[in-house]
């Protein structure tokens, strides 16, 4: 016997009445999180339905998802929903296996090129060619390449498919990544939570049954009816909130009369799943009903955003990790400004009071003019400058164009600058900068090596040489090491970062450094002099 | 008020209210001859004591029906006529779906055309396929 084509021939094979298809029809709209009204609709596509292929993938994952979806609170609905689909490949639940279970899986890709789905749990490793997971040899990576080529869709399923998981979590020791970073060429469906709620992972494949394309998706791809609203918004607890009543410890008189949990790390109002109303356990109950606040699972990254008992208002990272060092930076910072411009007046100061010889001579010119064009003019290549060779000329620009560059416009330090004197400018792209920076910090080893190469500048050299050059390599690479989050923790780098800066602020005003500053008021009187003489500087 | 008040002796409320609110919207919809309203509850968010006011709220009525169509469902008319509880059981006795009704009659307590054709044709055969009976007059 030919097996049935459409949904509501298979029903009658198995006896169900029209009755019991409406019902199924009710319950399908409910597990769509779509409004009961829309039941005749769905009906009518529920009867024309076609009977899809799926292929799931289970990749660096716990099993968590399939035991969430097997055991989901709505056994009957499921069964016709899972009987209904042809479940053509799943490692944990077919009675294949070895070989011949990777036999069923390019049998299935055969019979129903682009038009079977492919559902995926877990994270892919990607780091040292994927060897960190594999299946019958195979590693993940290729696995899921071969296998989407002919899908007409991919559902990531839970938080690892979706945006990397845990295997994801700092620090990443098996390059994990999600499946929509290598799935470029596919509608991709992300059902993240850890585990998904498992009627959002049923309602998505019932979507896809009765109207055969995939649901609309928010910007982070998961299905809008699931994912449209926080967890914050839809809390039966958002009145206390709105009251500004809140439990501040979990054996306190607010959390016995339920208030908000807010304050003990709730991620409710970051949070967007469908938690506060389908609920888990048959309906029974959701974290925050049960007096715990809601850990943010179905967000990306959400295993390195923070404590889960720290209060969102504390910013993400929290006071715990990043917080006592970033307070030290930050206090530095104060210090490092304070002795940069205390220094600078300093030293301006001094060289004005080293007075000058009055200039008996007739002028012939206008001083400051020619010396505000000098400060201009000095800092263009001229012929003159390369009678010793380019390689001086050439390194020196690299470095300090480089370093300026990358100091002013990078859009994270003009963000910084914004939020000191509220002034900002356009930003250039990422990698510009990235291409400044490792220029910058090249011509600086280059200069070094010269150094050291030519035995004349070597002898010339003493300890305040070699420390600017380290004081103006290091936020260079540590901004690099940052950006990339290479090596060590990103708040570790980000307070090595900071600091560094500030040790090059406090040494400008005391070492040859302080040319930042000098450098206009010597090219200016340079100017000054010749223009009073009436000749070119 | 919520702050002085113990609150183990007040019920905890969320969408009760509005819900019921809902439903007389929907009364006077149907008093017009418009649509049923269908209110399904498991996609409104409940505080813990919301679904138990809305069961004293409404009171029970004349009707109570069940249906074994995949599974158990009851349909329950509510003590204001034209509002109907529906809840859909599976075999293992879990819900699967609570839905409010306000129509005259639930959908699903109607019999089914395709159903009635299908009845229909058994009866049919089952006629066609007996023997003649026996009459008292022959």
């Amino acid at each position: 016997m030919a097996k049935p084509k459409t949904l509501a021939e298979h029903l009658e094979c198995h006896d169900v009445s029209r009755r019991g298809f409406l019902k199924f029809c009710a319950l399908t709209t409910s597990m769509m999180a779509l409004p009961p009204a829309m039941v005749p609709t769905v009906a009518r596509a529920l009867e024309k339905a076609r009977r899809p292929s799926v292929i799931w993938l289970s990749f660096q994952e716990c099993t968590g998802c399939t035991e969430s979806l097997t055991r989901s609170h709505s056994p009957t609905i499921e069964n016709l929903i899972l009987n209904y689909l042809s479940l053509d490949y799943h490692h944990t639940l077919q009675a294949a296996s070895g070989d011949a279970a990777e036999q069923a899986r390019e049998a299935a890709m055969a019979e129903n090129h682009g038009k079977y789905l492919v559902a995926v749990d877990g994270s892919i490793p990607v780091k040292d060619g994927g060897v960190y997971s594999t299946i019958a040899g195979i590693s993940n990576l290729e696995m899921l390449k071969h296998t989407v080529e002919g899908a007409a869709a991919v559902i990531a399923i839970g938080s690892c498919a979706a945006f990397g998981g845990l295997p994801h979590a700092h620090p990443n020791p098996t390059g994990a990544v999600p499946v929509q970073d290598l799935v470029l060429d596919k509608p991709v469906v992300n059902v993240s939570g850890c585990p998904p709620i498992p009627v959002v992972i049923s309602g998505v494949l019932a979507h896809y049954l009765t109207f055969g394309r995939i649901p609309d998706l928010d910007g982070y791809g998961r299905p809008r009816s699931f994912f449209g609203t926080s967890i914050h918004d839809r809390c039966y607890r958002r009145p206390y909130y709105n009251k500004g009543l809140f439990a501040e410890t979990f054996d306190d008189e607010g959390a016995k009369n339920g208030w908000c949990l807010f304050k003990l790390g709730c991620k409710g109002p970051t949070t967007y799943n469908a938690c506060a109303t389908v609920k888990w356990n048959q309906g029974t109950s959701f974290p925050i009903q049960a007096g715990h606040g809601c850990i943010g699972c179905s967000e990306p990254r959400f295993w390195d955003a923070g404590g889960f008992y720290q209060p969102l208002s504390a910013g993400i990272g929290g006071v715990g990790t990043l917080g006592g060092v970033a307070v030290v930076a930050g206090a530095a910072a104060g210090t490092a400004a304070a002795a940069f411009i205390l220094g600078m007046t300093y030293r301006i100061l001094q060289t004005y009071f080293l007075g000058r010889a009055k200039n008996l001579a007739e002028p012939r010119g206008s001083q400051w003019l020619h010396g505000m064009k000098t400060i201009w003019w000095r800092s263009f290549f001229h012929p003159g400058m390369t009678i010793r060779g380019y390689f001086t000329i050439i390194s020196g620009y690299t470095f300090h164009l480089g370093f300026i560059i990358t100091l002013l416009f990078f859009d994270q330090h003009i963000e910084l600058f914004k939020s000191w004197t509220g002034l900002s400018w356009p930003a250039l792209p990422p990698l510009v900068i990235t291409v400044t920076a490792v220029l910058g910090i090249a011509a600086l080893v280059a200069v070094l090596v010269d150094r050291f190469a030519d035995p004349v500048r070597y002898l010339l050299s003493d300890y305040q040489d070699y420390l600017c050059w380290v004081l103006t390599v290091l936020p260079l690479v540590t901004g690099l090491l940052l950006v990339y989050k290479i090596w060590l923790p990103y708040t570790t780098l980000l307070v090595v970062h900071i600091l560094s800066f500030e040790m090059l602020l406090v040494a400008i005003p005391f070492t040859k450094l302080s040319h930042v500053f000098t450098i206009f008021i010597a090219r200016w009187y340079n100017g000054a002099i010749a223009g009073y003489k009436g000749v070119q500087s | 008020m919520i702050a002085s008040a113990n609150t183990d002796r007040q019920p905890l409320l969320f969408n009760a209210k509005p819900i019921l609110n809902e439903i007389r919207h929907g009364l006077d919809r149907l008093l017009s001859g418009d649509d049923a309203t269908v209110i399904d509850l498991q996609r409104i968010p409940f505080a813990v004591d919301d679904e138990r006011y809305l069961r004293d709220a409404l009171g029970d009525g004349e009707v109570n029906a069940t249906i074994n169509a995949l599974g158990k469902s009851t349909v329950q008319e509510t003590g204001v006529a034209g509002v109907w509880w529906v809840t859909h059981y599976d075999a293992a006795g879990s819900v699967l779906g609570k839905f409010i009704e306000v129509t005259i009659i639930p959908e699903v307590l109607k019999s089914q055309h395709q159903d009635i054709v299908r009845g229909l044709g058994k009866l049919s055969a089952r006629l066609a396929s007996d023997p003649p009976m026996t009459t008292a007059e022959e």
